[in-house]
């Protein structure tokens, strides 16, 4: 008996474990696509999957949706591990009714999430669907409201990452929103209305790919924070991310191999120019400072006047927010604060220090900037790190002039420890402007106003563009030479690392929307 | 993950691939063995976005240098013109490799954000 019934449950295993049977995943392969299983099979380590649901069957009660076999109802689901730490997986099927949701098909999401709710441990969830199923109506949108739902309770409990490895489209494209990272393929697609139905309404004509590739939602919306070439890259960058976080945000982040070596590194001594209109690539500065130059950028493609990212430093994960002077010469702009707002609340979230590295000449000024709120969006910067209760270390590299300085985490913004390096420029606004406005009387009533601007503007600078002004007002704890840097980091954000902060209770604070 | 070298002012172009993530504290587990079809790891052409082709101006500001004429061959994030802004130099770089089809502007002339410095072709 017990021979025959299990052969029975191979054999029923089997043919569920196929999806949509053979063809459909041949076409899912041609198209340059793995099947959800084989997705999951790639994330995960070795035999360490415990699939939850493989033999669900679907509610769909009209259009004929009774006579169907559904396997698994288009959804993979389970628990297993990562690089051996458990998390919990969702992997939509394309292959069985493109991957639609349908109400069990986002129950089984749904209690995923729950799962890794209960148990502490990161939710993945890899898109791949045609979207809400049309035939179960609204048990379908309700289905994903579920999801919605859910994704809000793990919100800042433990890490979300979505992997856009298909169609997510419509309403489907919020729970991707609501996550902490999404990882998206060439084959990806995310939009809320798709190319069709924008050309019926406003008559503009655009490819999905321009619409809702990885490209224009990483670099035009910053919607999506890596791209990925195909599903193996994409599961990699999934496990590479996923080894800088901590499982949940009770515990710290985790630590791994320390790296001794470099602590004084002379070529930071060389990074930043002599010549201070010259921009130069911060990433060289934080390759300099992170263990074995290993740094995770996030939103790559995103405001490039602004890089941030995962390294670790002495094998403690930190995250780093570095002003990228050779784009728009390192200033904020709306974008710029968006993506380092994001990134500090994701890190203040799961316990992970904040090294900020400043070179800022200030805000974008313009005319489309004030109207697209650059006030609303940079104050969610200063809100962020006021908010933030990790470890904060600034260092001024270069430039830091006005609103800029503050807003890259100053002193008085919370930061535990600043420091600024030889070349730092810190004053409350360049040098041009301050002379404009301090001396205008002077300027007016001299002979030569022209030469009389270029002496103060001269004098300005020897005596504001450097560090020792802010150092004397203790805004900088220390300026030390840029060698010393990564040494200085490992040895303060060991002393940091017990920092505790008491806020006063609130339900939760405001941030500028 | 492709990259760009450059040693002693040569470009090497490198495809670097992560073997196995060597900085984790569990050491018991594998990564799964399986077969993936070449359909989904062979080579595609980059993706193009608009403006890719046409370069237009992040900031405004002055260019204070034309670095490419018409007609040349030019390389991903390689400088085709410098624009003064906020006091500083920065250096406008194409998305992708190309020929240059033609430049919007020259050296001394001021510019808007959004305003089309150079084409693609």
């Amino acid at each position: 008996m017990t021979t025959d019934k299990i052969a029975e449950l191979g054999q029923t295993r089997d043919r569920l474990k196929l999806g949509g049977g053979p063809e459909r995943v041949a076409k899912q392969h041609k198209s340059g696509k793995l099947t959800a299983r084989e997705r999951v099979t790639l994330l995960l380590d070795r035999d360490s999957f415990q699939e939850a649901g493989l033999f669900a069957k679907h509610n769909g009660k009209f259009f004929g949706m009774g006579d169907k076999d559904l396997p698994a109802d288009g959804v993979v689901t389970g628990r297993g591990r990562i690089a051996g730490r458990p998390v919990h997986v969702a992997s939509q099927d394309f292959t069985v009714a493109g991957g639609s949701a349908g109400e069990v098909h986002a129950n089984k999401i749904a209690d995923t999430m729950k799962a890794s709710m209960k148990t502490g441990t990161p939710f993945v969830f890899i898109n791949d669907s045609g979207g809400a199923r049309v035939q179960e109506d609204v048990a379908s949108l309700s289905g994903y409201a579920r999801i919605f739902h859910q994704n809000v309770m793990l919100s800042g409990v433990v890490p979300q990452i979505s992997l856009i490895c298909g169609p997510c489209a419509g309403g489907a494209a919020y729970s991707p929103a609501l996550t902490d990272f999404i990882i998206q393929t060439r084959d990806g697609l995310i939009f809320i209305t798709g190319p069709t139905v924008i050309k019926q309404v406003t008559g503009e004509m655009v490819s999905a790919q321009e619409l809702g590739g990885v490209r224009a939602q990483m670099n035009k919306s910053g919607v999506v924070h890596f791209a990925a070439e195909n599903d193996v890259e994409a599961a990699k960058i999934c496990k590479r991310l996923l080894a800088f976080l901590p499982s949940n945000n009770k515990e710290d982040p985790p630590r791994v191999e320390p790296d001794e070596s470099n602590m004084y590194e002379p070529r930071l001594n060389d990074v930043v120019p002599r010549e201070g209109k010259t921009g130069y690539d911060v990433r060289d500065v934080i390759s300099l400072i992170v263990d074995r130059a290993d740094f995770l950028e996030v939103h790559a493609e995103f405001a490039r006047n602004l890089v941030v990212g995962f390294g670790r430093i002495r094998g403690a994960t930190v995250g780093i927010v570095a002003n990228q002077p050779k784009v728009l010469a390192g200033a904020l702009d709306i974008d710029g604060s968006d993506k380092g707002a994001g990134f500090v609340r994701f890190c203040n979230a799961f316990n992970i220090p904040l090294v900020t590295l400043v070179d800022i000449p200030g805000f974008l000024p313009g005319v489309d900037q004030e109207y697209g709120g650059i006030i609303r969006h940079g104050a969610k910067l200063l809100f962020a790190y006021s908010a933030a209760t990790v470890p904060k270390i600034t260092v001024i590299l270069r430039k830091a002039y006005g609103g800029g300085y503050i807003a890259m985490c100053a002193k008085d913004l919370g930061a535990d420890c600043t420091l600024a390096w030889p070349s730092a420029e810190i004053a409350v606004m360049g040098a041009e402007a301050a002379v404009e406005i301090v001396f205008h009387r002077e300027l007016k009533e001299a002979e030569n106003s022209e030469a009389k601007r270029q002496e103060l503007i001269q004098q300005y600078r020897e005596t504001f563009y450097t560090p020792y002004v802010a150092a004397g007002y203790r805004l900088v704890d220390d300026i030390i030479e840029p060698a010393q840097t990564r040494g200085y980091l490992a040895e303060a954000l060991d002393a940091l690392s017990t920092k505790r902060d008491w806020r006063p209770q609130k339900k939760h604070g405001l941030i500028p929307l | 993950m492709k990259l760009r070298i450059d040693i002693e002012k040569k470009s090497y172009e490198v495809t670097v691939e992560f073997l196995e993530d060597a900085h984790n504290g569990h050491r018991n587990w594998q990564a799964a063995e399986i077969t993936i079809p070449e359909s989904v790891t062979r080579q595609r052409p980059p993706l193009k976005l608009l403006e890719d082709t046409f370069c237009r101006s992040p900031i405004a500001g002055r260019i204070t240098a034309v670095l490419a004429v018409n007609g040349q061959a030019i390389r991903k994030n390689e400088p085709v013109l410098v624009i003064e802004a906020m006091k500083m130099e920065i250096q406008i770089c194409p998305a992708v490799d190309g020929v240059l089809k033609t430049i919007q502007v020259k050296p001394g002339e001021a510019v808007s954000t959004g305003q089309l410095l150079f084409e693609l072709t």
